[in-house]
This record gives C-alpha cells, structure tokens and sequence, in this order.
C-alpha cells in the first residue's frame, strides 16, 4: 500500500480495500446483489413463470389431506416451481418472490428514512450541544429501552383502517429505528467537533451549515456507512416479525412474514413442511446476506473491530 | 558487595513475532544484596523493563528467557509455572508505574492488598484484610482502616502509588522491583514516595532494584548501577563511579543531558544525537557506535567488534562495554 | 455505604418521573387523541347497550385532565366505575377496566403473565450464561477451533429471526425426532417438570439467537481485558490463570455485558411475544394482539403501559447492578 507523497490515503479508500480482501464480505455482497435484483425484477420473474400471487388453484390441492398440495415438495412442478399454498392453492414461487420484494422494499425505505434523520438529528445535536443535546440525549435513552414491539401492535387500533398499512409500518418503524443512528453519530460527531479544525473553519468565517457539510459529514460517513448497512437486516427482519403476528403486511400483499405465520400448522402437522421451508431460507438468505454485507462494512472501516486475528 | 540475594547471569530474551525474532535483551548480568539498592538505567526500548518482567516470570507466551536467575541460589528460570506463583509476589514484588491502571478498579484497596496477602498465606478474609490495613498505614495512608474500603480511582497520585508499593511489600518480599515508581507524579510526590522505599529497605533489609530513566532518582537512592543500551549493558558500578567516573560515552551522554547543581552551569545541555536503534537491529558491533562521538578515536573496531564489558583499571567492579579503553572525560 | 443509596435513589427518582411522562404520552395517545374513545373500548360486535355503558364509566364528560387523573389514581390507588348498582371496583394497580371482556385489565394482564415472564426470564438466564462462558472461551482459545466455531454460531445466531428458528426446532425436534413436546404451557404450580420441559425449546431458541451478540462482546471485551495493566499486576502478585481470568478479567467484561443486556430488554420482550405466538403459547402478547382486533382499547393501554413499566423497572435493576459491579460509575 503506498501513500502520496501530499497525504496518506483516505480513510474511504483504505476501507475498501480492506473489504474487498475480506472473504465473507464478498460473499455477502453477492448475495446482497443477487436478493436486489430477484426483488427489483420480481414482477417480470413472476411473468416468466408464467403464474402470479392471487389466482387461486384449487385443482393442485387433496383434500382428504386437509388441503394440502397434491405430490412431493408442496406440489412443486414444472409449472410451479416452489410448489403452491395450502388451502389457496396459490404460486409458492410468485408469493416467495414478491414477498422478497416487499422486505427489501420496506426495509431499505425505512433505513433511508432513519440514515437520514438520524444523522441530521445526531449532527446537530453534537454541533449545537447546550440543552437541545440534553434534551435529545433523553430521548434517545428512552426510545431505545422502549418496548417496540408492544407498542407497534398496540397502535394499530388507533390507526384508522382506510390508512395504508405498509405506510403505517414504515412510520413506525422509522420511529423506533433512527435513535441508534442518532446517538452513535452524536458521540462521533461530538469528539470531531471538540477537534480544532472546526474551530479553524468557523473562525474563518464558515457558516455552520458549511461546517457541517464539508467538515463534519466526511468524517461521519464511515460509521453512517457501517450502522445503515447493519441495519437493513434489522428491519428486514422487524417487518417479518410483524406480518407473522399479524399486524404488518395485510394481504393480499405477499409478505414472508405472513407467510410463515401461515405455514404454523402446517408445520406443527408436518403435512407441507415447504410451506415453510421455501419462504423461510428466502427470509434467512435477505437477513444472512445483508449481515455479511454490513459486517465487511464494519471491518473495513473499524480495524479494531476485527472479528478474527 | 555482601551475599546477593538476587543474581542474574547473561540473561538473554527473544521475542518471537510475525516480523521475525526480536531480541530485547542481549546477555546482561546484575546482583543485588539484601539491604541494598540497583539501579538499572536506561531509555525507553533499552530492554530494562524486559529484564525486570524476564525475572518475575511475567513475559507473554512468545517470549524465549535465556540465562541464569538465582534467587538465594536458586534457579527460577524453567521453574514450573506453579513454583514459580509461590515466589511471585512472595519473595520478589514489583511495583509498577502507573499505578491507576496497575489497580483493579473494580475492588477496594484493602481487598487487593489483601489479597496479596492470601494468596501465599492460608489466613481467613479477616485476618488477611487486618494485615492489609497494618501495611496501608505502614506506607503513610491516613484513615487506613476506613479507606481500605475506598476504590483506587478515590485516591490522589501518590496515596495510589503507597498502595501499589503496600500491596508488593505484604509479603516481606526479599527483592523489590521498582519499575519507574515516581515517573507518573510531581517531584514533591515523588520525594516522600523515594523516602518510603528507603525507609522500608531499612527497616525490612529489602533488596530494591530501581528502573528509572531519572539519574536524579538514581543518585538520590542507588548504591550500583546498570546503565542498559539496547538490550545490552553498556557500564556497570557503584553510584559515585556512575557520576565521577563515566566510562562509557552513553553513560557520558546522559549525565550531560542532566542539569546538575553540582558542577559550574554549561552554556545548554548537551544531548545525544540521534535515536536508539530498533531492537534487533544491530548485530555487529556497538549499538551505540552510530551516536558516539568518540567513535573515530577507536576507528573500524566499533563496527566490527562488539565491546564486552571489561573492568576499568584499579576501580574494583566498575566495568564498561567500549573499545575506548579510557575514560570519555579525559579526551 | 451512603454513595451507593444515593446512586440508587437518584436513579429511582428518574424512573419514576420517565414513568409519568410514559402515562401522559399513552393516554393522550390512546385516549384523548381517537376521536370516539368509547367507539374503542366497546369491542367486537359493539352493542348499544355496551357502547352506552363504555361512554358512561369512561367520564367523557369531564375534562381530559381530569380523566388522566382519575387514570392516574386507578393506578396508584384503584378505582370505581360507573356508580350506583352498576358500578365496578377495580383494585389498585388499576390499568383499566375491558368492557367486552367485563374484567379488570390487572386481572387479564397477570392471568398471563406467567407465561411470557417465564419465557423471557428462562430464556435471558440461558443467554447470558451461554454468551458470557461461550465468549470468555472463544476469547481464551484465539483462532483455535472452539473461537471459531463460537463464532460461526453467533453469525448463525445474528442472522436468522426467532421465529423461524423455533418453527425449524418444531419441524426437527418436535415433529420429525419428537423428541420434545412442540407447544402448550403448563404452569409452574401445576407440574415444574412439565413447566421447563414445554419451555426447554422455546428458551433454547430464543437463548441462541441473543447470545450470539453476547459472545460476540464477551470475546472481544476479554481480549481486550487481559492485556489491561491490572492483569499483569495480577499475576505479578502471583495469582494463577484461573484467579487472574475469572476474578480480576471477568469484572471489566461483566459491565459491558450487564449495558448491552439493560438495552436488549425491549427485545428481550418482543422476541417472548413471537415465541409464544409459534409455540402456541398464550401469553401477553395473544392478549395484546387479541385486543387490537376486538377494538378493546383498555386492554391495549393496560398491556402497553405495563409492559413499558415493567421494561423501566427492570432497566432500574440492570442500572443498579452495574452501579454495584462499577464503582467508579456509583462512587466519587
């Protein structure tokens, strides 16, 4: 590794080399890459299998089982890949693939939302300090012992019902989830900002807004960088966790979660277990994939966080 | 000097890293009679704290120890890591630096003081902690049996550093290894802290070894000295040949980047060019040849061939490593 | 030892207030805010009788304030709905009173509460023994096979949500192997053997999926720990292995480990919740979800206040066992 002659290398750049020796990391961005395209062209891959999420097949299920799928592995065939639902009849493979669709869609939304609010709340609060950072730090300390779950179920009775759900569920769980980022960019931001070079800035006449964005923001972007990556898998996983008790995802929008929720006495019968399995690794590869991924992030710019070694 | 209580014959310690083979210390060797007190002086990376941790058993697994320790006669080095715990802060203590990071914060100064006791001595808790408090008060803490109870992070600089040194002396240790005991504190501190030690040599007979970069400590406390450049010694004798008598350049050296009081004022202190080299680093010849000033008296040898220490003529066990052969002062 | 009483009451105090605060949130939240209160607390089918019952023991017509208070009272010190032949006595703690179900919120709420503590308790003690010793082992084997394969678990254990890995467990152990019973709760009182034997995958379950952030910390907390100066004095005192690891290593890793656990007790909660819910367990969490969908308001309130109340209070504990287990946080 050499460094120019001016200045050794940024600190960007010196991480993604790291993360690009890293094995596992590697292996997590393939993956992550793979789940965002099967999501993004979920729609077409659905078409091409020529089946969808809703039509009912009724035909493909026996009843002297109780409804389950006719045949080996949930019904699986040539026309249904995955097989099909119990009960509905419905494409395994379409609802799988949509439903995959939905995780990432709402997780990344909601990571986008607390990044942002997060940091810009964290920033300010390191760079204003006085009672405003009091007063937020309280906040945060109680935001983040909170029971979440219970309280993202007990709202949904005062939501009115014609509320979109998936945008009720994004608004929660944006609520709950920007105190992380919040604190940890505060503490960051406050021993940057304790540094003389923001003094420098100001004395020279930056405005505050210019202190931010050219001196405190490039410095913060390691850890931003590292807790959004980190937190996909999160709320992939909170999204999950709220369609299978119920109050996530409403159908007829395919939801893994929900899905597994379904899959319950199907399981516990063991008459499909598939029901269960194919959805199930789906939601195992998204949350494996982004951990991975998040974690050769954190490597890459933490050498003291080092896993190995 | 009387019987040694400590010996240390042409100790020698390797460290095995990722880089290759380190060695710290190069063959030294020093004694230590009860009663009495070594200084071992020299800069950081001179191996002097190597050597003390080398004595004690207390270098990490990768550490290679050559070379005789004898404690009464008694060979520790290769000892069994069970013999060894016994002797261990039994019959030699350390007193480390800083002594915040050297106390557990997490339990009171009585019961690390006691504890100390315990583990070489079958006695209940109770007992244990009474002698703890015999020795908090012995060292000069006010209020012992009260602030036995108290957390290091409750006490001032000095008050923790009598508690460090009440903690190594428990036991009635035979050799005290002082590991820059006053270089954390301000000079009146450090005055009592010295006097304390010395009291407690008195009174107990305690062989002290002394490591210290400070030639005012040294010359304050120490009957020998060991004056130490990288991993090897570069002279060796009683204090007053140290200071009168300098027979090594380095020595010389660093005499002169003290300001004394004792001799007329120089226009600025002189100071040793360059920097010690990286252990390991120099292999032939005198490591301290690329900063001597009186190497080109001596010419090719000092590159060549490494000085040993020789006895310097009619002045008993003072003993300088250079090819000089004469006093630096009398150039 | 006067530091430590006034530590602890400081942080009491604290809570308290946080309490306060809580109550007035939810109440505003769930009651003054919805535009027809009364609407909520009737249930599914509402009846006009019902509906006419819940408008009159709510007090719509007084004051917001006032309401909160009468809410606050019920708390402290109970309260009487309705007067006349048709009123109710709710004992203290009074969360409220559920008119479908004609039953006192308490009531409800510690009908079920065995479940889900038992769960949660079981489950944290198994975590933390688990992530704490799996840690310390990791960390004392560096890059030998047993930190390796502590590893491996945690990253498995990070990654896959709780509930479908205890419907894994259902499908392997209880369906496939049979070798555990797959869903049911037996109380304590009923048979304790039966209790922990229905509870055993439930625990285990939940037990891996935390400790792997646990032995995540714990490993890197120690090794960063033994190369602390007090280690060296330690042993310099001559103290063997085990004394140095366990009395004087441990300490310093006890107290990031007791803040990760005082932050992870909401979790701790919402992953008992989704474990009752896979094995068929009825506990807090059935009651609450039940609640929403039967539009029985006062349930909702009473479960989400005692909940957070309980979070608040146990965080207090973990607060005051860190105070104890770090001096330097409680004293001077």
């Amino acid at each position: 590794m050499s460094s120019s002659v001016a200045g050794t290398v940024s600190p960007t750049r010196q991480a993604m080399r790291r993360f690009r020796r890293d094995r596992s990391a590697r292996i997590g961005l393939v993956l992550v890459t793979l789940l965002i395209v099967i999501a993004a062209a979920a729609p077409l891959l659905v078409r091409l299998a020529g089946q969808d999420a809703t039509t009912y097949h009724i035909d493909l299920l026996d009843p002297a089982r109780g409804n389950a799928p006719r045949g080996p592995v949930g019904g699986a065939s040539g026309t249904h890949w995955f097989g099909v639902e119990p009960l509905t009849g419905r494409d395994l493979f379409a609802i799988t693939v949509l439903g995959l669709r939905t995780s990432l869609f709402i997780a990344v939304v909601v990571t986008l939302i607390t990044t942002v609010v997060g940091t810009l709340a964290g920033i300010s609060a390191a760079y204003f300090g006085g009672w405003y950072d009091a007063v937020l730090s309280r906040l945060l300390d109680f935001l983040f012992g909170f029971p979440q779950l219970v309280f993202m179920i007990a709202l949904g009775i005062v939501v009115p019902a014609r509320f979109p759900r998936w945008l009720l569920l994004i608004l929660v769980l944006s609520l709950f989830g920007w105190a992380g980022l919040a604190r940890l960019i505060r503490n960051q931001a406050r021993s940057l900002v304790a540094r003389e070079f923001v003094e420098a800035a100001r004395s020279v006449g930056s405005s505050g807004w210019m202190v931010i964005t050219r001196e405190l923001l490039p410095n913060l972007i390691g850890p931003v960088l590292v807790v959004a990556t980190l937190a996909i898998p999160g709320y992939i996983g909170a999204e999950a966790a709220l369609s299978f008790l119920g109050v996530g995802v409403p159908p007829p929008t395919p939801s893994l979660g929900r899905s597994i929720s379904d899959s319950i006495a199907w399981v516990y019968t063991g008459a499909d277990p598939w029901f269960l399995l194919f959805p199930g690794t789906m939601l195992f590869f998204a949350v494996l994939g982004f951990t991975l991924l998040g974690d050769g992030v954190r490597d890459a710019f933490d050498v003291r966080l080092r896993r190995t070694s | 000097m009387a019987e040694p209580v400590l010996e240390v014959h042409d100790l020698k310690v390797t460290f095995t890293t990722e880089g290759g083979l380190v060695p710290a210390v190069d063959g030294i060797d020093f004694a230590v009679a009860p009663g009495e007190t070594l200084a071992i002086v020299g800069e950081s990376g001179s191996g002097k704290s190597v050597s003390s941790a080398a004595v004690m058993g207390l270098l990490p697994s990768n550490a290679e120890v050559a070379g005789e320790v004898l404690l009464d006669g008694r060979e520790l080095n290769g000892l069994p890591a069970d013999e060894l715990r016994k002797i261990r802060g039994n019959d030699i203590a350390m007193v480390f630096q800083d002594a915040l990071s050297a106390l557990n914060p997490y339990y009171s100064v009585g019961w690390q003081v006691a504890e100390a006791y315990r583990l070489h001595h079958d006695v209940s808790k109770k007992a244990a902690l009474r002698r703890a408090v015999e020795m908090l008060d012995k060292v000069g803490i006010p209020d012992a049996a009260r602030r036995a109870d108290s957390f290091p992070h409750e006490f001032s600089g000095g008050m923790r550093q009598r508690v460090v040194i009440a903690m190594a002396l428990v036991n009635d240790p035979r050799v005290l290894i002082a590991d820059e005991p006053t270089t954390a504190l301000d000079v009146t501190v450090q005055a009592q802290i010295m006097r304390l030690l010395d009291d407690v040599q008195e009174e107990f007979g305690t062989a002290l070894i002394l490591i210290s970069h400070d030639l005012g400590v040294v010359a304050e406390v120490a009957d020998d000295v060991l004056v130490m450049y990288a991993g090897r010694a570069a002279e060796r004798g009683t204090v007053r040949d140290l200071f009168f008598r300098a027979a090594h350049p380095y020595s010389l050296g660093l005499l002169g980047a003290m300001p004394r009081v004792d001799v007329p004022p120089k226009p600025r202190l002189t100071t040793i060019p360059g920097s010690p080299p990286t252990p390991g680093s120099i292999t032939t010849g005198c490591p301290f040849q690329p900063r001597c000033a009186y190497t080109h008296l001596v010419g090719e040898r000092c590159v060549t061939e490494r000085p040993e220490l020789t006895p310097r003529p009619g002045e008993g066990d003072h003993e300088a490593a250079c090819h000089l052969g004469r006093r630096p002062s009398d150039v | 030892m006067p530091g430590l009483v006034w530590f602890v009451t400081r942080r009491l105090a604290a809570a308290l207030i946080v309490m306060l605060a809580l109550s007035l949130a939810v109440y505003l939240i769930f009651y003054a805010i919805p535009a027809d209160p009364a609407h909520l607390a009737c249930g599914k089918p509402c009846t006009p009788d019902r509906l006419e019952q819940a408008r009159h023991f709510m007090q719509l017509d007084q004051s917001t304030l006032q309401q909160y208070l009468n809410f606050l009272k019920g708390i402290v010190a109970g309260r009487t709905f309705g007067d006349g032949a048709a009123a109710v006595q709710c004992n203290a703690p009074c969360f409220g009173y559920s008119f479908p179900l004609a039953r006192p919120v308490t009531t409800l709420i510690f009908d079920r509460l065995p479940v889900t503590a038992s769960i949660a308790l079981g489950a944290a003690v198994l975590w933390l023994v688990l992530g704490v010793s799996l840690g310390v082992i990791a960390a004392l084997n560096r890059g030998r096979l047993a930190d390796r394969l502590a590893i491996g678990v945690a990253l498995l254990g990070v990654s896959t949500p709780s509930f479908l890995l205890g419907l894994l467990a259902i499908l392997v152990f209880g369906f496939w192997l049979n070798m555990v019973p797959v869903s049911g709760y037996v109380p304590l009182t009923e048979s304790p053997v039966d209790w922990a034997w229905h509870l055993i995958t439930p625990w285990i379950v939940l037990a891996i999926l935390s400790a792997a952030s646990y032995i995540r910390l714990t490993r890197s907390q120690m090794l960063e720990e033994l190369n602390l100066d007090y280690i060296t004095t330690a042993r310099a005192k001559g103290a063997g292995e085990a004394r140095v690891v366990l009395t004087h290593g441990l300490r310093g890793v006890l107290v990031p480990v007791i803040t990760l656990f005082g932050l992870d007790l909401g979790a701790l909660l919402g992953g008992a919740i989704l474990t009752e819910k896979v094995f068929s367990m009825q506990g807090l969490g059935d009651l609450l979800i039940t609640a929403v969908g039967q539009l029985d308001v006062a349930v909702v309130v009473g479960v989400t206040l005692f909940s957070a109340f309980l979070i608040i209070l146990a965080n207090l504990v973990v607060d005051i066992v860190h105070g104890v287990l770090d001096p330097r946080v409680s004293h001077g």
